[in-house]
This record gives structure tokens, C-alpha cells and sequence, in this order.
């Protein structure tokens, strides 16, 4: 199931995040977040934290390839895969750890995972549009019929 | 007192000893560049296990260089924190087990800290209070050093590090990783006028960063002439981007001097070897006033004598570790 929506800023993409975070709140899974560098992969990574209620200054995960937000109650777990060569290395960085947590896991150039067949709560892509370069297209897919439900009402 | 540091929080493997926090009798580094460049960065499993690889000889080649013995070693330093946790693992243990087996002090250094310290051998007068720049891959803060154990953290990035955004540029535009050094290179050849990219300053009293509007500016312009079969020379793209992220990290940072009445601004950490960074720099520091520190390039990049001789302030103020010192992948400062 999909669902597609157009923001015309980074701050309409962190809004639209934030709204998202609302719905992944009482949720736990995999989120693929995919687009090109800049984007705006991190952008809505902080709207969605910030939606969930966690206070939080979201940076880039590039460096650190695994950022973590909020406390044991509720956490989001914030990664990006690029610099990552085989499913070893998944191990490596504690993704079985963060999976048994129950969090919302979000997961930036997720080939890794898509090749192993992880079957994730949602998948975000942000693609830009031409001509107009502070536009981006969302497209969210999900087999999750009352997430879909509730991302439709969002307009 | 002499501290035997170990340093492997990314790409390089480290060793140093270290006299009383200042004098760097050796500092041993491996530097993995080469493994990675063909991955366009730093892959944290081949990270970790050329560490396990490479530790041992760097400690073997450090003591016999230097003609020391353990016994003539003081405590064992190991940055615990931030970095990669398969890596900073690494050195983390072998420092609890020479700790253990030596039974001498260990002492956990905070890795941004270490970076601060680079200035203090490169300086031997250098002493707090200054304000610092701390630019590197993972890492963009203005830090005001009170004391060597003391730091007020006044601005940091929004988003990516100034050193991340040089690599994603450096990437887009073909340059090999790490793209700090290529692109400060092509800068030198390239336009810095040829195009105007945002400089972004967020409120006007704000001392963070934000530098991912920046890297998408650069790519908006790539793709545009691409579809407009534009030509482009990267080397102007290189320049002109430069030039942007300099504007910010040298206005912020004098702003942040005058602001603070501190008279000494010290650059840490990887991007500190940007020529471009240096003389920018110093020249509109120096206008108001303001004297600027850097170390030399062997300091600015990851190593151990960082870390030996901000341990060496560490132990002064007592802070000293156990044998269940963990690393910290997200170590903070403060």
C-alpha cells in the first residue's frame, strides 16, 4: 500500500516527519528512509523523533553509523548502512540488539537489509523534484493496513 | 610521568608515550586510508579487524623506538569515546589489559578532548581559558575551554559535521575519500567566486552549524547543469563550496571570541589541517586581535600523543578509570 505526499521545504519535510512520528509512536519496526544524498533523509529523521516525543538533537548518522534518541520507555534508533559491506557487519553494530528493544528503527541506504529480505514497518523515499530545489516527493509503502489509514488522514 | 596512550576510535591505529602532557617521545601511526579508499570511507568491520592486526606491532614498534621498557610507563590512556564501537573496542581492551597485567592506572580520554590537548604539545605554553574549534568527519563544535577540565560547549552542527560535508561533496564530485584533502587542493586551483553558495548562520547569536543545506546546494547545482548540459569545472564546484563552509566556521568563530573576550582561538581536529581553514583563519583573527593556534598535520589527525597528553590532565584532576571502562560510541564532552 502506498501513500504520496509533496513538501515544498526542509522545514514542510521536518513537519511532515514530525506528524509521522506521532503515528510510529506506539509502534515498533524497521523504517527504510531512501534518497540521494541531501535529500533529506536527516530531516525527517529529526521531525520524526521530535513527533514521538523525544527531545533530541538529531544529527547526521554518516560518521557514528548509529545514532540513538530518547530512553528505554521510548527510543528511536537512527542508522545509516552505506559504508557497510556484508550482513557480519550488521552484527557488528548491534542491529539484533536494537530489534529485541522494540524501538523504531530507522535505516538510511538500507541494501543491506532489503537483500536479506527484512520485512520493515514502513519504507520512506524522498526523491527531488525537477526544477524546484527545495521540493521533495515522499512516497511511504507499507503491508500495514492501519498505518496506511492513518498516514491517508494526513491529507 | 610518563602515559602510554593507545588511540583507535576510526581509521588510524595509534601508540604513543607521553612526558607530563607536553613532550611526545614517540607517537606511533597506522593509518588505514589506504584499506578504505576503495570504499569511499571508513568500513567499520575491516576498521576493527585490521586494529586487532595492526595493535600489537604499533606497540611493539613504539617501545623498541623509543628504548623504553613498561616499566618505565606511568599509567595506559585509551580514548574510550565517541567513534566507531567495534574499533574503539579495540584499543579499549588492550589498554584494560595492560592496565591489568601492568598493573598501572588506566585512564579513559574522551576523543574530542584529546583533539583539544593536539595544541598543548604543538604549544608548551598554551594553557585554558581559549575558545576552540573542533572540526573533523564526525564532529563541528565552538567549545569554550575553561580549564583543562572544564568546557562550555557554545555552539555544535544542527546536522552534518563540517568534515562529513567535505567528504559527501568530495564524493559527488569524483574526489577520492578523504575528501577534505582533495578538496582543499582542487580549492586552490578552482574559482572560489564561480558560483554562490549559501552561507548558512542560522540566528544571528547562534554559534551552531548547519551544513547539510550547503551539501544540497552544491548537489541542486550538479544536477542542474547536468540537465541543462551546462559544463562545470569541479574545481570551481570545490572552491566555491569551500569557500561557503569557511565563511561560516571562521565568522562564527570570531564572533564567538569577541563575544566571549577570549583572546586565543585554538582549531582541533582533522578539518584543522584545511590549508584553506588555517590562513582564513588567522588573517581575520589576527585583524581583530585574536591569536590562532593549530597544530601540525601529524597532530591534527587521529593519534595517540593526543590522547597521552590529555590523560596526562585527566590524572592531575584525579579522573582516572576501572577496569570496566566500556567504549562509548556516542561519548559526550562536558
Amino acid at each position: 500500500m502506498k501513500w504520496q505526499y509533496k513538501t515544498t521545504t526542509p522545514e514542510a519535510t521536518r513537519h511532515l516527519g514530525e506528524k509521522l512520528g506521532h503515528i510510529f509512536k506506539p509502534l515498533s519496526g524497521i523504517v527504510y528512509l531512501t534518497g540521494d544524498l541531501g535529500a533529506g533523509k536527516t530531516a525527517i529523521t529529526q521531525g520524526i523523533v521530535k513527533g514521538m516525543g523525544i527531545t533530541a538533537q538529531v544529527t547526521s548518522p554518516t560518521f557514528a553509523l548509529v545514532n540513538e534518541y530518547g530512553d528505554k520507555s521510548i527510543k528511536v534508533v537512527h542508522m545509516d548502512l552505506y559504508r557497510l559491506l556484508d550482513f557480519d557487519e550488521l552484527e557488528e553494530i548491534g542491529f539484533d540488539d536494537f530489534l529485541r528493544d522494540g524501538s523504531i528503527i530507522l535505516v538510511e541506504w538500507p541494501d543491506l537489509l532489503i537483500e536479506n529480505r527484512y520485512e520493515p514497518l514502513a519504507a520512506l523515499s524522498l526523491s527531488r523534484v525537477e526544477g524546484e530545489d527545495d521540493s521533495r516527493i515522499i512516497n511511504l509503502k507499507t503491508e500495514d493496513a492501519s498505518l496506511i489509514e492513518r498516514v491517508k488522514q494526513l491529507g | 610521568m610518563k602515559i602510554l596512550a593507545i588511540e583507535s576510535s576510526c581509521d588510524e591505529t595509534s601508540i604513543a608515550i607521553v612526558e607530563d602532557g607536553r613532550n611526545v617521545i614517540i607517537n606511533k601511526i597506522y593509518s588505514q586510508i589506504d584499506i578504505h579508499k576503495k570504499y569511499g570511507g571508513v568500513v567499520p568491520e575491516i576498521a576493527s579487524r585490521n586494529h586487532v592486526i595492526k595493535l600489537p606491532y604499533v606497540l611493539e614498534s613504539a617501545l623498541t623506538e623509543s628504548q623504553l621498557t613498561f616499566d618505565d610507563i606511568d599509567a595506559i590512556a585509551v580514548t574510550h569515546g565517541p567513534g566507531l564501537v567495534g574499533a574503539l573496542l579495540v584499543g579499549v581492551s588492550a589498554a584494560k589489559a595492560l592496565a591489568y597485567a601492568l598493573n598501572k592506572p588506566l585512564i579513559g580520554v574522551n576523543h574530542i578532548e584529546g583533539h583539544i590537548a593536539a595544541n598543548y604539545i604543538q604549544f608548551p605554553d598554551l594553557k585554558p581559558p581559549f575558545l576552540t574549534l573542533v572540526v573533523s568527519g564526525g564532529h563541528t563544535y565552538l567549545i569554550q575551554v575553561n580549564a583543562y577540565e572544564s568546557y562550555t560547549i557554545l555552539g555544535r552542527t544542527l546536522d552534518d559535521a563540517a568534515g562529513e560535508a567535505f567528504d559527501k561533496v568530495a564524493r559527488v564530485l569524483g574526489y577520492p575519500y578523504p575528501g577534505g584533502p582533495a578538496i582543499d587542493q582542487a580549492a586552490r586551483e578552482g574559482n572560489a567566486e564561480a558560483v554562490k553558495f549559501p552561507r548558512v548562520f542560522l540566528d544571528k547569536n547562534s554559534f551552531d552549524f548547519s551544513f547539510s543545506g550547503l551539501k544540497s546546494a552544491v548537489l541542486n547545482y550538479i544536477n542542474h547543469c547536468k540537465q541543462k548540459n551546462i559544463e562545470f569545472k569541479r574545481e570551481d564546484i570545490a572552491a566555491s563550496f569551500q569557500a561557503a563552509v569557511l565563511d561560516v566556521l571562521v565568522e562564527k568563530t570570531c564572533h564567538c571570541a569577541k563575544k566571549t573576550g577570549l583572546k586565543k582561538v585554538c582549531i582541533a581536529g582533522g578539518v584543522s589541517a584545511n590549508q584553506g581553514l588555517r590562513t582564513r583563519m588567522k588573517k581575520q583573527a589576527g585583524e581583530e586581535g585574536i591569536t590562532v593556534y593549530y597544530p601540525d598535520l601529524v597532530l591534527c589527525t587521529d593519534n595517540a600523543a593526543m590522547i597521552g597528553s590529555m590523560a596526562y590532565y585527566d590524572y592531575q584532576a584525579g579522573k582516572t578509570s576501572d577496569l570496566y571502562l566500556n567504549a562509548e560510541p556516542g561519548l559526550n564532552i562536558e
